[in-house]
């Protein structure tokens, strides 16, 4: 954990973890898992709903659609028998649907064919490795994208890895993504130990030199392209799609092969902050059980397992839960190194305020969402400006959970907007 | 889940930078303790017991209204000790114990427990003790007439009630380095210029303190008092007095600095400052009152959430022109 230095004045400074061209360091594979899990995006209301059932069969790389509207649906990463149908509650409440598929052979599904077309896309590339979405692509004009080439979060080294070890591939993907969505330009962004791989991207390189949180999207298309993005709005709705590296990777592969790859990288962080997290390939799906066990990783009684990285990951409650399609690290806490967190009331000494990205007045934020104000919270004092960086959180000195409440905020303010 | 290991699930983030509101306050005593000592090494064991007393009966308010409302205890925050101590640095040696606790009294119970407790108070809890006690008594902050019964081998004398009764020529005596020695009347803590300027740096330096806040106090002393000295020098005192004496430096330090009742961003602590500053001298010149720190800093207190306002525009924000 990065402490605060002795002398306090000025912003926290929290270095990305560097990453190199070429060798970034080895990649160990994790082996097919017995069982994978993969979550969709629609709530499991009603059995009669169902299109898929228990029993029905799998192939790899080929999109499970659970109800018939196709709105949503998972990539399968194992061939195989579905195994089990469940409702699903995200870690942020979402409403979703878990399906479970038992891994028998390892047949290749139907892919997208070799001509890219957004259609082709939304069938079967949502939700590829590395998250891509292109539901909001599809109804906005969009004439920029912007290729992630940066970590999401502090302490992993997957994105770069796939950057430094795939840019052939990452090429022919903007390629295909440009024909696409009628983007005319396209421009990757990366830390400055990866400028040389990312010129055979076939994009424009931004080298981006600045501590966290500066790789989140937002800010970067604040900072390196001097366009903002609306509060409350998406990238899309100022004409960038914003394309993980690893996705551009995938959709590259999936028009060249007819296969949408179905592995994904991931940074293991262990206990012992002194050792070098490795990166391991693992299916989507598989339990992070299975990686902690090649990673030989130990966990006990009150660690904690989180899905993602210090600062903006998801903890799970259980070592079943599975490596979803945005899960670049894994990271294990040691239950003695857990920080405190309280609930004090703010004392007002502006920690968070100096912190923000964003520049929301979080002294007074805070004071609205604890007392369940989220309407005044978003007219008065910006809760969606926010960009999800966590550093509210990790300066407070009264340790109020204000990322907490904002995301309760956000989540709250949602449903309100759907109910009325 | 049988075999299953049990793990903890909060939410992100999962690391936090370490500090806390107990280390801001124990940082904050322990800055001011220099100041503190050298009161204590002048005026002995009065000082001591004024100073104890202090920071026990603060502690006490605030432990017995915790009972009284059936809170978790406080206490250990350092808050109520924190306001024990500054309070006793700026009263005078001989303070009878009476008044000490009312004094605790206003500040931890009228000024900081009934708005909540630490972070809902609107003033400076210190700030609003002394302006109810100053207000009541006024003799007992006439360090002229409570501390004559002292001998400390120098000059014992209060700069500001000189100046105010005798004008300038009656505190040219006073040298810098005197004042910086705390070789002055005043209050416990509030006279040992050095400690109370390396306290503040310390505060700075460790982020425990916004050095806005006391740098544009003490520039608004500064160029206020000049001035006011360059317009007419036989009826107003120089900078250096004003800067080195009363509770100009430990206002500037630690009570103006004081996070509930003080703005959180970059301009408006350069106007919240410097307004305090601007109108120490203003009262302490043309006002009747012998030192303006305490009701300059209470006038700041008030207009804090206003000033406040003044903010930068948050990332993505949609202004919408009627």
């Amino acid at each position: 954990m990065i402490r605060r230095a002795f002398i306090g004045q000025g912003r926290p400074k929290l270095p990305y973890s560097p990453v190199a061209d070429k060798g970034a360091g080895s990649v160990l594979q994790v082996p097919q898992p017995a069982k994978a899990t993969f979550f969709v995006d629609q709530p499991y209301k009603d059995r009669a709903e169902l299109v898929i059932k228990e029993g029905g069969e799998v192939k790899r790389g080929e999109p499970i659609a659970p109800f018939a509207d196709f709105k949503s649906y998972a990539l399968s990463s194992v061939s195989g028998v579905i195994s089990s149908i469940e409702p699903y509650t995200g870690a942020r409440g979402q409403k979703m649907t878990a399906i479970t598929v038992e891994a028998k052979g390892d047949a290749w599904g139907q892919g997208p064919g070799s001509t890219p077309t957004l259609e082709a896309g939304l069938k079967y590339l949502e939700n590829c490795a590395g998250g891509l979405s292109l539901v909001r692509a599809a109804n906005s004009k969009i004439n920029t994208l912007l290729v992630m080439g940066v970590e999401r979060d502090l302490l992993a080294t997957a994105v770069g890895q796939v950057v430094s070890e795939k840019a052939p591939s990452i090429k022919k993907g903007v390629e295909a993504l440009k024909k696409m969505t009628g983007a005319q330009k396209a421009f990757i962004v990366v830390p400055p130990g990866l400028a040389k791989s990312a010129e055979g991207c076939g994009c424009e390189v931004k080298v981006l030199n600045a501590p966290y949180p500066a790789g989140i999207d937002r800010l970067v298309l604040h900072s390196l392209f001097s366009v903002t993005v609306p509060a409350g709005g998406f990238p899309e709705d100022v004409g960038f799609l914003v394309v993980p590296a690893e996705s551009a990777a995938v959709v590259g592969e999936a028009f060249a092969t007819g296969r949408v790859p179905d592995e994904k990288m991931v940074t293991l962080i262990g206990k012992d902050a002194s050792a070098k997290p490795l990166n391991f390939r693992v299916r989507i799906g598989t339990p992070v059980a299975d990686v902690l066990k090649i990673g030989n990783v130990t966990v006990n009684n009150s660690d904690r397992v989180v899905l993602g990285g210090p600062m903006r990951g998801k903890a799970v409650y259980s070592l079943k839960m599975p490596v979803e399609p945005d899960t670049d690290a894994i990271l294990v806490q040691g239950a003695d190194d857990l920080p405190e967190i309280a609930d004090n009331s703010c004392i007002n000494c502006g920690e968070c305020v100096r912190a923000c990205p964003a520049r929301i007045q979080v002294n007074m934020l805070a004071r609205f969402l604890e007392n369940a104000q989220y309407e005044e919270a978003a007219a008065r004092y910006d809760l969606l400006s926010c960009v999800e960086c966590g550093l509210c959180s990790f300066v407070c000195t009264a340790k109020i959970p204000i990322f907490q409440y904002i995301t309760l905020g956000k989540h709250e303010l949602a449903r309100l907007g759907a109910e009325a | 889940m049988n075999g299953e290991k049990k793990l903890v699930v909060s939410h992100a983030p999962f690391w936090h930078d370490g500090r806390s509101i107990a280390a801001r306050n124990y940082n904050t005593m322990l800055a001011a303790l220099p100041a503190a000592l050298m009161g204590l090494w002048i005026f002995g064991g009065h000082a001591l017991g004024v100073l104890s007393l202090c920071i026990g009966t603060a502690m006490a308010w605030e432990l017995v209204l915790n009972k009284i409302m059936r809170r978790p205890p406080s206490i250990g925050n350092g808050s109520a000790a924190l306001t024990g101590m500054l309070l006793g640095m700026i009263l005078p040696a001989s303070a009878p114990f009476w008044m000490v606790i009312v004094a605790t009294f206003v500040a931890v119970v009228l000024g900081m427990v009934i708005y909540g407790g630490l972070g809902g108070n609107p003033f400076s809890p210190v700030i609003l003790a002394l302006a109810v006690l100053g207000v009541s008594w006024p003799l007992m902050f006439n360090y002229n007439y409570m501390l004559q019964a002292y001998d400390t081998g120098f000059a014992m004398a209060y700069p500001l009630a000189q100046l105010k009764a005798f004008g300038p020529g009656a505190v040219t005596h006073f040298s810098v380095a005197d004042l910086l020695m705390g070789k002055q009347s005043g209050g416990i803590g509030a006279t040992f210029g050095l400690g109370l300027i390396a306290g503040g740096l310390y505060l700075i330096v460790r982020g425990f303190i916004r050095w806005e806040i006391s740098f544009s106090f003490l520039v608004g002393v500064l160029v206020t008092a000049w001035l006011f000295n360059a317009s007419d020098s036989s009826a107003y005192a120089g900078p250096a007095i004003h800067l080195l004496s009363g509770y100009t430096l430990i206002g500037a330090f630690f009570l103006a600095t004081e996070d509930s009742s003080s703005p959180v961003n970059f301009i408006p602590m350069l106007i919240y400052g410097a307004g305090a500053g601007i109108l120490t001298v203003l009262i302490r010149n043309i006002g009747v009152y012998v030192d303006g720190v305490v009701l300059a800093i209470l006038l700041m207190n008030v207009a804090n959430p206003l000033i406040d306002a003044i903010r930068p525009k948050a990332l993505g924000k949609v202004v919408r022109n009627a």
